[in-house]
């Protein structure tokens, strides 16, 4: 191909290309699915629904590898649970999961490459874990008028922080791997 | 997760705006009034508006259980810790203890009248914002909700990530069920390991899918242009401004009512 015809081709429009809006899609599809793990009750709920988000929030980052994959993540997330996906516990706690992905995507962006140190992944999404509890008891106390005793606060904001870094440990293992199998399909 | 109902009720005939307009009043009025006879009244409206939108009962078994939960928990966790914050002055009126001796920092969790009642106020509340977001998607088929996306001028590759998304999820429980039932025939239980291995399994397996999603894009060009074309449009009619305006109207009764505006 000639420069001018190059020249001619006009570039893609968007920050990401296809294959990583179809890869984001494929990791959307999976965070959204992971509202069924309620299913299993509160608190084994608590447990295993953070390990599962926190490992595709970091598995998302490393196999997409671009700067604001959680970010957009989180926007697109919370725009499907509340138009679409029909968030369970009122459409205002949806925007937990922007507030989260802000901060998420804050502490990512510290690392080169992106999303490339175990630390930090770990912090990060131990972080995640505490803005999700802290955000959702906010919103649940302060415009629901929810009442609840400093002791139970502490003990549902402690919890999802341990599973969350557990989940973020988990991501940067398999996230390598993934992204290894990925890349040789 | 919730699924679309089709249907041609009232309901599913209205622009999708104006459900939006009508989930989120309803939702702040619930927010702003502590009134059992505005709770009542906001949760006979939604009810109205459930038996409108023809939805069979069936599918509303999930979120029938989800507002049985929410109102058991809602009324117990009230009852016993409404009175017990620091800066409550009312009385306290215990009817019996939930554990029979003071446990180091929890206390006996004694259940109050007063608890009772505000437990009754905060369930009324949470099945109204229950109820009022959830007509939506079982009222709005996703390619209209896709079209309202468009119309609040939010970027293509984003309306095309959240429909591919939708597309995703039953072929995502679809492999999910496919691998767990490949490991089953090998085992009988299943450890840490066996389950770490379903999820890698579930996202090479998904990754996969979407790299052939992200070819056809490929093919169709997509990307190459800002602008798309749609063949069904989206429009805010009369029944919509006459919907949004009840809405409104009773969000406005609700805040003259409790003073906020």
């Amino acid at each position: 191909m000639d420069d001018q015809t190059a020249h001619n081709i006009p570039k893609n429009k968007f920050y990401f290309n296809n294959r990583e809006i179809a890869m984001l899609a494929a990791f959307l599809a999976l965070l959204l699915a992971t509202n069924l793990i309620w299913i299993t009750g509160y608190v084994v709920g608590n447990v295993i629904y953070g390990i599962v988000e926190g490992l595709l929030m970091i598995t998302a980052a490393i196999v997409i590898g671009k700067k604001y994959t959680v970010l957009t993540l989180g926007v697109a997330r919370t725009i499907a649970e509340i138009l679409i996906a029909g968030a369970f516990v009122g459409s205002l706690t949806a925007f937990t999961f922007l507030i989260n992905a802000i901060v998420l995507e804050a502490i990512l962006q510290s690392s080169k490459p992106y999303a490339g140190s175990l630390k930090i992944n770990v912090a990060g999404t131990a972080v995640y874990g505490l803005v999700t509890r802290i955000v959702f008891i906010g919103i649940s106390v302060v415009f629901y008028g929810m009442v609840l005793p400093n002791w139970l606060l502490a003990f549902m904001i402690i919890v999802p922080v341990i599973t969350f870094a557990i989940g973020g440990f988990l991501g940067d293992r398999i996230g390598n791997r993934v992204k290894t199998a990925i890349s040789s399909m | 997760m919730i699924e679309y109902v089709n249907s041609n009720s009232p309901l599913h005939r209205l622009d999708p705006r104006s459900k939006i307009i009508f989930s989120f009043s309803i939702m702040l009025a619930a927010i702003f009034t502590s009134s059992y006879i505005i709770l009542a009244f906001l949760i006979i409206i939604s009810v109205i508006i459930w038996i409108m939108a023809d939805v069979p009962i069936k599918k509303l078994k999930p979120i029938f259980l989800v507002l049985f939960i929410f109102v058991l928990m809602g009324t117990l966790t009230q009852a016993v810790f409404y009175t017990d914050r620091t800066n409550y002055t009312g009385p306290v009126t215990v009817l019996f203890n939930l554990l029979p001796y003071n446990v180091p920092v929890i206390g006996s969790l004694p259940v109050t009248v007063e608890g009772l009642m505000y437990g009754v106020v905060f369930s009324m509340r949470m099945v109204v914002i229950i109820l009022a977001p959830v007509v939506i998607p079982f009222t709005t088929h996703p390619s209209d909700m896709i079209l309202v996306l468009r119309s609040m001028r939010f970027p293509e590759w984003m309306i095309l990530l959240i429909t591919m998304s939708i597309r995703f999820i039953p072929l995502t429980f679809q492999n999910f069920y496919t691998i767990r039932n490949a490991q089953n025939l090998r085992k009988i239980k299943t450890g840490f390991n066996d389950l770490m291995l379903l999820m890698e399994t579930l996202l090479i397996t998904s990754l996969k899918t979407s790299k052939q999603m992200a070819l056809s894009l490929e093919t169709k060009a997509f990307g190459y242009s800002a602008q798309r074309t749609s063949l069904k449009t989206i429009s805010f009619g009369k029944k919509d401004v006459i919907f949004s305006t009840f809405s409104l109207t009773v969000l406005g009764i609700v805040l003259i009512n409790t003073g906020v505006v």
